[in-house]
């Protein structure tokens, strides 16, 4: 059964003069993943900070299991694992005595959960080393562990691929698939790295300056973009080429950085190649767009477009 | 309760802090520092030795015998001489207010003759004036002059100084008869308004109400010269103390007379001993008792300023009152009993574990409290700026119980470190001294006393050690969450006790003390240590002290910080 496991209500805060978030909507259903994208200040970290109590609302409600955050933190917390920002440690304490020490803070978790959740995030051969001694990878699976101690309803990771190398990403990746899929937790996550997001999450919501721009599935995202074109030149003179593709075949194009898209067929192509070479304009590349998440997400952050 | 399982949490974390192997270290080398330094001395005895055969003992008391009876009735003849000298104040002070009215009066003639001046040529009256105001001042000064060595009112040293420079400077600014012969009348005129405006006596009027006459309560001072004069002291008729104490005396001496066995010369020098310190009891019982009963009611330092004190110590004359009370109703020596012990001092010639655990507990329960400082200062603000407090606050407790968690953990952390050193400390004193076991003479805020086991007085240091560290405590948590930054707030909470420390090392019964809070956390100088206590780590109590008081101050101001701390953190957001 699908359950509304996280929900945020019109939510604002300010800082000063700055909005930070304005009017956050925004529902997880159990067993959803959601991957939260957003340029540098645009809300992702105030409004997580918000769902984990440690943000005063200015505005809005937020429920997390039908538990409102300010109201009846304790019920609505107990039901969150959360990671925020790099993960902060004890760095005198070994790995299981973090582990042991945040585990105590709750009532009936077992001590052998502390090794389950070591060998989800493959952190179970540095256990007992001090986490002083940990690299950033190290810390990342910690701070990943300690938020799946309690089997939370909801994680809240910020960032959790940070300093990770591939194999620990397809590692975590794989248990965050799993954990929404199995236990059917509800995950909001945050990364820089899209490509990982693009895998992972089963809907994208985009926030920029406070506001958030939508929730839409990649799918959804894509096509939203198709109409711009399927076909794209690389070229070092994007704007010029632009112009001649117009004004000789009379087709639409859209330039960006240092590509024109349009809608050709491939004999289209293959004389629109010709025809920017006789005109001196170099072509490094041509042929199908395959858009990725972050060709989508810099069009629609630099554009403002609405989905 | 939910709290608990978090102060336990905490605890956990605090135990495995780099830092605690520093500060166990610094406690046991400062226990082994200590105890190779540790030799007390004897506080109190102030008493005359004896050396020889019993006749050459009994020769040397007589001859001090004479003395120590003199001293105290002497003693008893100043007692009823001020007793009567106040009770005769009335007169003096009205003298002194007379004379005063009779300056203003004279003065009023003056002005008087000046304006005649106006339509007269006649310097006569003006001059009479001048004149007699002159003698009048003389009058005054002289007599205020016989007020200056003895007991006669409430005056400070500053107002009388004040008032008569006045007079005297007054004085000399008018002439004499044979100098007003050379005046004439513009110089008469110009000396009188010169004088009007410089000394207007009506500017004393203040001062000569504020005057009052000492008062005694006459069944007050007729018990204390009951108690330590006439039911103690030696005379050739009647029956007093001293004259039994004496009779048995002689009549142990004529029975010992030649014996050569220590163990009952010394039986006779303890008589002689009981002797000589019941008759000190007496007079200085006197000398307090007096000084209480006209400074009750005010202030030590309006009584340190009045003529004829210096350094008034309410709380500490009437502890040794009543010390000396307690001797004379148990007919003991001063050093035939154990007191609370004091810095590097002991009332009896032998130390024991309980002497040494309380003045190495005095050092060590610095360091202990300095640990507490430093645990608790970080406990928010260090957590906080290393991003930890984010990780504590996503958890399933309100930020009321994450606050009151750490203090209690605190609390426990240190009731640790505090049984653990005391213990210790206990032992190595025990192997040192062995754990004699003689009563100790327990004196409770100046007003009740009691002969107690030693290990009470250890009870009752560690828990003013428990009171005072949990002040610092919450001290130290409201910095935290005042503060942003760990080091500020570590660094200031430090410098705050160092201060407070050295305040009351140095200054801790100075009167300004007195309106500190922190003054007040170290409530074991309400337990017989104050008049024990000669060096300056002893303890004190702070001016104008009660027991009560101190102890309100000292957990309401706990509560109050512990409370604005709450208050801080509930509406903060951690980042």
């Amino acid at each position: 059964m699908v359950e509304k496991v996280l929900q945020l209500e019109n939510v604002s805060k300010s800082f000063g003069p700055r909005k930070a978030v304005d009017g956050v909507s925004l529902t997880i259903n159990s067993g959803e993943i959601i991957g939260f994208l957003g340029v540098n200040g645009a809300g992702k970290s105030t409004t997580m900070k918000m769902i984990l109590g440690l943000t005063n609302l200015d505005e809005g409600k937020i429920y997390i299991d039908g538990y409102d955050i300010e109201g009846e933190f304790e019920k609505a917390i107990a039901r969150v694992g959360g990671m925020i920002e790099t993960p902060t440690l004890y760095p005198y304490l070994t790995g299981a005595q973090n582990l042991k020490y945040f585990a105590s803070l709750y009532k009936g978790v077992p001590s052998s959960q502390i090794n389950n959740v070591a060998k989800l995030v493959g952190l179970d051969a540095r256990l007992k080393d001090k986490v002083k001694n940990y690299s950033l990878g190290m810390k990342q699976r910690l701070g990943i562990a300690q938020a799946l101690l309690t089997g939370p309803k909801l994680l809240i990771l910020d960032e959790p691929t940070n300093g990770l190398d591939a194999n620990g990403i397809i590692e975590i990746k794989a248990t965050l698939k799993n954990l929404a899929k199995n236990n059917d937790t509800a995950i909001l996550i945050s990364s820089h790295v899209l490509s990982i997001l693009e895998s992972l999450c089963d809907k994208i919501a985009i926030i920029d300056g406070g506001k958030l721009l939508g929730v839409k599935t990649l799918a959804e995202l894509r096509s939203a973009y198709k109409m711009y074109g399927s076909t794209y030149i690389k070229t070092g003179t994007p704007n010029l080429a632009g112009q001649l593709i117009k004004k000789n075949f009379k087709i639409d194009a859209k330039v960006t950085s240092n590509k024109v898209l349009f809608n050709a067929s491939e004999d289209k192509l293959a004389s629109i190649i010709v025809m920017l070479t006789k005109n001196k304009i170099p072509v490094y590349s041509a042929g199908e767009v395959e858009y990725s998440l972050e060709d989508l997400f810099l069009n629609i952050v630099g554009n403002k477009a609405i989905i | 309760m939910k709290v608990f399982r978090l102060a336990k949490a905490e605890l956990y974390k605090l135990l495995q802090r780099p830092a605690l192997y520093i500060i166990t270290g610094v406690l046991v080398i400062a226990l082994a520092v200590f105890a190779v330094f540790y030799s007390p001395q004897r506080s109190t005895s102030s008493l005359s030795t004896y050396t020889g055969t019993m006749t050459e003992i009994n020769t040397q008391f007589e001859e001090r015998k004479t003395r120590f009876d003199n001293n105290l009735n002497q003693k008893i003849q100043e007692i009823e001489e001020n007793y009567y000298k106040i009770t005769n104040t009335t007169p003096k002070l009205n003298e002194t207010k007379n004379n005063y009215e009779l300056i203003v009066a004279r003065q009023n003639s003056l002005n008087s003759a000046v304006i005649a001046l106006s339509s007269s040529e006649d310097l006569t009256s003006a001059k009479n004036a001048l004149t007699s105001l002159k003698e009048q001042i003389l009058t005054a000064r002289n007599s205020l002059q016989s007020l200056n060595t003895e007991i006669d009112f409430y005056l400070t040293r500053s107002d009388y100084d004040s008032y008569y420079s006045f007079l005297d400077s007054y004085y000399s600014q008018i002439p004499t008869v044979a100098q007003l012969t050379n005046y004439n009348k513009t110089a008469i005129i110009s000396l009188s308004n010169t004088l009007s405006t410089n000394y207007n006596i009506n500017e004393r009027a203040e001062f000569m109400n504020s005057l009052k006459a000492f008062e005694l309560d006459q069944e007050e001072v007729d018990e204390y010269l009951e108690k330590f004069g006439y039911s103690l002291a030696y005379s050739t008729d009647g029956q007093s103390v001293l004259n039994t104490l004496y009779a048995e005396i002689t009549e142990f001496y004529s029975q010992n007379i030649s014996s050569q066995e220590d163990s009952v010369k010394e039986q006779f020098i303890e008589k002689l001993e009981l002797y000589e310190s019941l008759s000190l009891a007496g007079q200085r019982g006197l000398d307090y008792s007096f000084t209480l009963s006209i400074t009750s009611g005010l202030t030590d330092s309006y009584s340190s300023s009045l003529i004829g004190f210096e350094s008034v110590n309410t709380y500490s004359l009437k502890e040794q009152v009543l010390t000396y009370s307690f001797e004379i109703d148990n007919l003991l020596s001063q050093d035939s009993y154990s007191r609370s012990p004091a810095f590097f001092s002991t009332s009896t010639s032998n130390p024991t574990a309980y002497d040494f655990t309380i003045t190495a507990m005095r050092i060590l329960s610095i360091i202990i409290i300095i640990a507490c400082v430093f645990f608790a200062s970080g406990m928010i603000a260090g957590e906080s700026s290393q991003g930890t407090l984010k990780m504590l606050a996503i958890r399933p407790y309100s930020r009321n119980k994450i606050l009151l968690g750490k203090f209690i953990a605190c609390i426990e952390f240190l009731l640790l470190l505090l049984f653990i050193s005391t213990l210790a400390t206990f032992i190595v004193g025990g192997c040192m001294f062995g754990f004699g076991s003689a009563e100790v003479l327990l004196i409770f805020n100046a007003s009740s006393l009691a002969l107690v086991h030693p290990i009470c007085l250890v009870l009752i240091y560690m828990l003013a050690i428990i009171l005072e560290a949990s002040f610092f405590i919450s001290l130290s948590l409201l910095a935290s969450t005042l503060i942003r930054s760990g080091t500020v707030s570590v660094v200031g909470s430090f410098a705050i006790y160092l201060v407070t420390l050295l305040i009351n090392i140095f200054a801790g019964s100075a009167v300004w003390a007195k309106f500190l809070p922190s003054t007040h956390a170290n409530l074991y100088g309400f337990f017989g240590g104050v008049s024990n206590s000669v060096s300056a780590m002893g303890f004190f109590v702070p001016a104008d002290a009660n027991f009560f008081v101190s102890l309100s101050i000292t957990l309401v101001s706990s509560f109050l910080m512990l409370a604005l701390s709450l208050v801080i953190f509930r509406k903060r957001d951690i980042s």
